[in-house]
């Protein structure tokens, strides 16, 4: 109950501060993740939390976002650092981060 | 109207019964017995009727309940690939060359005194396994790019899917096929190149027919196929 309340708060808070500060472009952000992110994100391949899945994103989302961005650049668990996409920038993989934490308030 | 008023008008109610005489009183005694008796007799034939109605032919056929065969192969495919991620995280990882080093995954893993399976191998494995047991259903990890050709689609329907699943990165496929004048549910899910060691393993291979493998690429597919009873 505690891990869904902190779910709901930091998601909100995400969009608080999108809100007051600079605007998250969520479409943006749908393109980098279905381009290089969706196909282990979308089915859980090797452990990767499921887009939307708040059971799994629940106990990595109580880190804080910066530590999810941190993360992904360097690899966690079986996840390569960048999931391999060693194109991406460190503002790309955070507006995926964005998405991700997006799709868990839908 | 007080309310002891009313109560006198309730005892006075037309429905209530006169007092018995003792006469009465034993005629009703034994009119009682033979009601009880003649009662428990009518019971006891609707029992013994009613028992012997329910062992020769049930009144109503309890209602078929199947389940979704979407939902049938994911949750299978769930299975699997928890599986499949518990032995490359826990096993490969923890105790081969990026661990404590006392394994040798290697695909050749018979000719080593310390070697185990690749993860898709011991996938591979379960599936062999598996079809030794049932045919209830099927699974098997597939590629339009197979380094061994009996690896690779064998229906149209598979290589629909594995062409479907790596243009669309992270979609599923289904769709239903007749094999044999069965009609099957056929799903296909993809295989992910996850690591250094899937690309550069199917990039090197003599007979890998593609070598440019990239990580976070769909690989091949895992196809599960369940009869459906039409």
């Amino acid at each position: 109950m505690a891990r869904k309340y902190s779910i709901v708060l930091l998601v909100g808070l995400q969009f608080g501060l999108s809100a007051c500060g600079e605007k998250v472009d969520l479409v943006q952000a749908e393109a980098i993740v279905k381009a290089n992110c969706k196909v282990c994100h979308a089915q859980g391949i090797n452990g990767a939390p499921i887009i939307g899945n708040q059971k799994m994103w629940g106990p990595r989302i109580e880190k804080g976002k910066e530590a999810l961005v941190q993360n992904a650049i360097q690899g966690v668990g079986l996840m390569p650092p960048k999931g391999g996409k060693t194109q991406l920038s460190k503002e790309e993989i955070s507006l995926a981060i964005e998405y991700f934490l997006a799709e868990l308030n839908q | 109207m007080g309310a002891e008023e009313g109560n006198e008008v309730g005892s006075n109610d037309v429905h209530r019964q006169p007092e018995p005489s003792q006469s009465n009183q034993y005629e009703t005694g034994n009119n009682m017995k033979k009601q009880i008796l003649v009662g428990s007799l009518v019971s006891a034939s609707l029992a013994v009727l009613v028992g012997c109605s329910q062992q020769s032919a049930p009144a109503t056929e309890p209602a078929k309940v199947g389940i979704d065969p979407k939902i049938y192969t994911d949750s299978l495919f769930a299975v699997m690939k928890a599986d499949r991620t518990n032995y490359t995280k826990l096993v490969v990882k923890r105790l081969g060359p990026a661990g404590a080093d006392v394994i040798k995954p290697d695909e050749h893993w018979e000719d080593l005194d310390n070697g185990t399976l690749l993860p898709a191998q011991m996938f591979r494995a379960g599936a062999e396994a598996v079809a030794e047991m049932t045919d209830d259903f099927t699974y098997s990890l597939q590629s339009l790019w197979p380094i061994g050709k009996q690896n690779g689609p064998k229906t149209p329907i598979e290589k629909a899917g594995l062409e479907y699943i790596a243009a669309n990165p992270g979609e599923n496929y289904y769709g239903e096929e007749e094999l044999g004048g069965v009609t099957y549910y056929t799903a296909v899910y993809p295989d992910v190149a996850v690591s250094d060691a899937c690309t550069i393993c199917h990039n090197e291979h003599k007979d890998s027919p593609k070598n440019d493998f990239q990580l976070g690429e769909v690989m091949g597919g895992v196809v599960i196929r369940v009869p459906l009873n039409k």
